[in-house]
């Protein structure tokens, strides 16, 4: 029953962008395999089912598509693949050569998928687990020393520096290189060990590595402003405030871009429950008009998994402007700004929630039937008739 | 085994198939535990000679075809494909029926599936599914979900009747996940999966589907509210340990 279908498949829907499929055998754990290629590329899910009809080397394969945009299943049109015996033939002989494992880079793509899945501050769970499946520690550290920076980046993971002089945020806007991540409030580099997440050094941060003293003051006086706020708003927050366009701006007459990073993470394994806060808020300081533009990005996941395993994934972007004005007045309305919406945001999370139960949640599952009351399984014959006549008549519902 | 498990525990419940495929890419040999161990979203797949779909699973599965429990055959057809005994696909028709009416009173759509089969024991399995797709684009009669999917899959082990009581064995999950996406809140996504078990010695005098029946009903009830308040509500619990909504109470007026 070896035999390999080398097919490539363009798929192709209105909503989805092209995805390829490889058909490489069609045993069951050849055609997951396929699956899996597939989600890889596309992330399109898939089922594949294949038959030989009368004995004949003839193949059916089935395409499912779930659409981006709604839940549901539609399939797609059936393929019919047909082989003679000789093509089989051929294909066994070079199954034989190419039939293998998985390659290791294949294998290191799903390592790494997994690592970067993790939920917030579970990664090293996670690298575990995957370590131990792919029982192959070499692989297992390409794996992990490309998915770890990744992971740490974008979670915007606080550690600690040394001699207590505070934490430093790993993000983009303060990596200098893979391993260097820059905290301005205390002028130092810190050197990260990005698998241990751990903070392993420190060095003083150059002078071209800081903003020009007209742009620090600004930068400046908003860090000071956003401390406060984070430090009444967020129990565990830690935020960082970088310059990410023009820092080296010596005086008015150019515009720059400064960037808010707050970072809140809980992370309490014993309960069961790890979740985290991000916010982005890239202000751009615009000389011209006078204006500052904000735009803001939030980020809130949580992870619950006593018995289970369930997961909130919210995201939010907003804008909003204001007047270019003195440092230390930008500063103070700019965290107003960041204030205000962030706790619309947190009240806005409040509303959805609220409307779980009794709104949301009735279109998948009812607290009872539309009849309100428990269904008559004893009696389900009779039920049946009278729900021919509620049809009929067009009542209830 | 146990690490993959661990995986399924932690990646994000949405993502629940990829993970699946991919682990058992990564360890064949252990693909049948994996695909009897972890629960992946439900299929559907329409019946040829009726139109109507059914519910794809592990239960229904033979080679790579899946029996239709309206038409009782094979899709794509199969030789020599397994069938339940002529008695217990009596029963299985009526469940099918009855179920149908029960999904239709909770899920107001959805589509439902029983498959059942002799087990080793003298007694029998009884598989019952539900999918409901919520979505505004399916079947969510509100509108209120951008996307909204509720699974469940009920298992129910009954034992040979003595004295005209049968020991039900009742395994449930439901998997779930839902997005609200309102231009002012942006999008907010609740996903997860939990598993139940529940026992019970039944007399029989008013027959399998009834008993099977209250069963799963009084289950997937408590899945729900667990869900809902449970798990839905240690979440929130967790965004309100971030960002504590005394704030909201204490600025609002400045704002």
């Amino acid at each position: 029953m070896v035999a390999k279908i080398d097919l490539v498949v363009l798929l192709n829907q209105p909503h989805q962008s092209k995805a390829i499929a490889l058909y490489r055998s069609y045993t069951r754990w050849e055609l997951s395999r396929v699956t899996t290629a597939i989600h890889l590329i596309s992330s399109v899910p898939v089922l594949v089912g294949r038959t030989s009809l009368d004995g004949a080397d003839q193949f059916v394969i089935f395409f499912f598509l779930r659409s981006s945009n709604n839940n549901s299943l539609s399939k797609y049109p059936t393929l019919t693949v047909s082989f003679s015996k000789f093509e089989r033939e051929t294909e066994i002989g070079m199954a034989d050569v190419e039939e293998a494992e998985l390659s290791d880079k294949q294998k290191k793509e799903i390592a790494k998928w997994f690592l970067l899945n993790s939920p917030a501050g579970e990664i090293q769970y996670v690298s575990k687990d995957v370590k131990a499946i792919l029982n192959d520690e070499e692989l297992y550290n390409e794996a992990a020393s490309e998915a770890f920076p990744l992971y740490n980046k974008s979670q915007m993971i606080c550690l600690e520096m040394p001699g207590r002089i505070g934490d430093v945020l790993v993000t983009s806007f303060g990596e200098l290189k893979e391993n260097e991540f820059l905290d301005l409030r205390t002028a130092q580099v810190a050197i990260v060990d990005h698998i241990k997440q751990v903070c392993t050094g420190l060095r003083p941060a150059l002078d071209d590595e800081l903003p020009s003293p007209y742009v620090e003051e600004f930068r400046c006086s908003l860090d000071a402003e956003i401390l406060k706020y984070v430090g009444e708003a967020y129990p565990k927050g830690v935020c960082s405030v970088y310059c990410t366009k023009g820092k080296d701006v010596e005086g008015p007459g150019s515009d720059f871009d400064l960037v808010v990073v707050i970072s809140a993470a809980r992370l309490s394994p014993q309960n069961f429950c790890n979740g985290s806060w991000r916010s982005v808020w890239n202000i751009e300081f615009k000389d011209v008009e006078q204006i500052l533009e904000l735009r803001g990005k939030l980020q809130v996941g949580a992870h619950y998994f006593e018995e289970g395993n369930v997961q909130l994934d919210a995201k939010h972007e907003c804008k909003d402007t204001t007047v270019f004005q003195s440092p230390d007045d930008c500063a103070i309305t700019i965290a107003s700004i960041i204030r205000h919406h962030e706790t619309e945001y947190l009240a806005s999370l409040e509303a959805s929630y609220s409307n779980l139960p009794d709104t949301t949640f009735k279109d998948l599952r009812r607290k009872l039937p539309v009849t309100r009351t428990l269904f008559p399984w004893h009696n389900t014959l009779q039920f049946n008739l009278t729900r021919d006549l509620t049809k009929e008549l067009g009542i209830g519902k | 085994m146990e690490a993959a498990m661990g995986l399924m525990r932690r990646i994000p419940p949405k993502h629940t198939e990829t993970a699946l495929s991919a682990l058992l890419s990564l360890l064949p040999h252990h693909s049948s535990e994996l695909l009897s161990q972890v629960d992946q979203p439900l299929q559907v797949l329409c019946d040829v000679d009726c139109g109507k779909e059914f519910i794809l699973c592990e239960y229904n599965r033979d080679a790579d075809s899946y029996r239709s429990p309206w038409s009782n055959k094979y899709h794509p057809p199969l030789k020599d494909g397994a069938f339940p005994s002529i008695v217990l696909r009596k029963l299985e028709v009526e469940a099918n029926d009855i179920f149908a009416i029960y999904r239709d009173q909770y899920y107001e759509g959805g589509f439902s599936s029983v498959y059942m089969w002799e087990d080793d024991n003298e007694g029998f399995v009884a598989c019952f599914l539900i999918k409901k797709d919520g979505s505004k684009t399916g079947q969510g009669r509100r509108g209120y979900l951008q996307e909204g999917a509720w699974d469940a899959i009920h298992v129910v082990e009954v034992g040979p009747e003595e004295e005209g009581v049968a020991h039900y064995c009742l395994t449930s999950t439901v998997m779930l996940s839902l997005t609200t996406d309102n231009g002012l809140s942006g999008t907010f996504s609740l996903s997860g999966s939990i598993r139940r078990q529940m026992d019970m010695n039944l007399s029989v005098a008013e027959g399998h589907i009834c008993n099977m029946g209250r069963m799963i009903e009084e289950m997937e009830s408590k899945l729900r509210n667990s869900l809902d308040q449970v798990y839905f509500g240690k979440t929130r619990e967790m965004v309100c340990t971030l960002r504590p909504p005394a704030e909201v109470v204490m600025r609002l007026p400045d704002c």
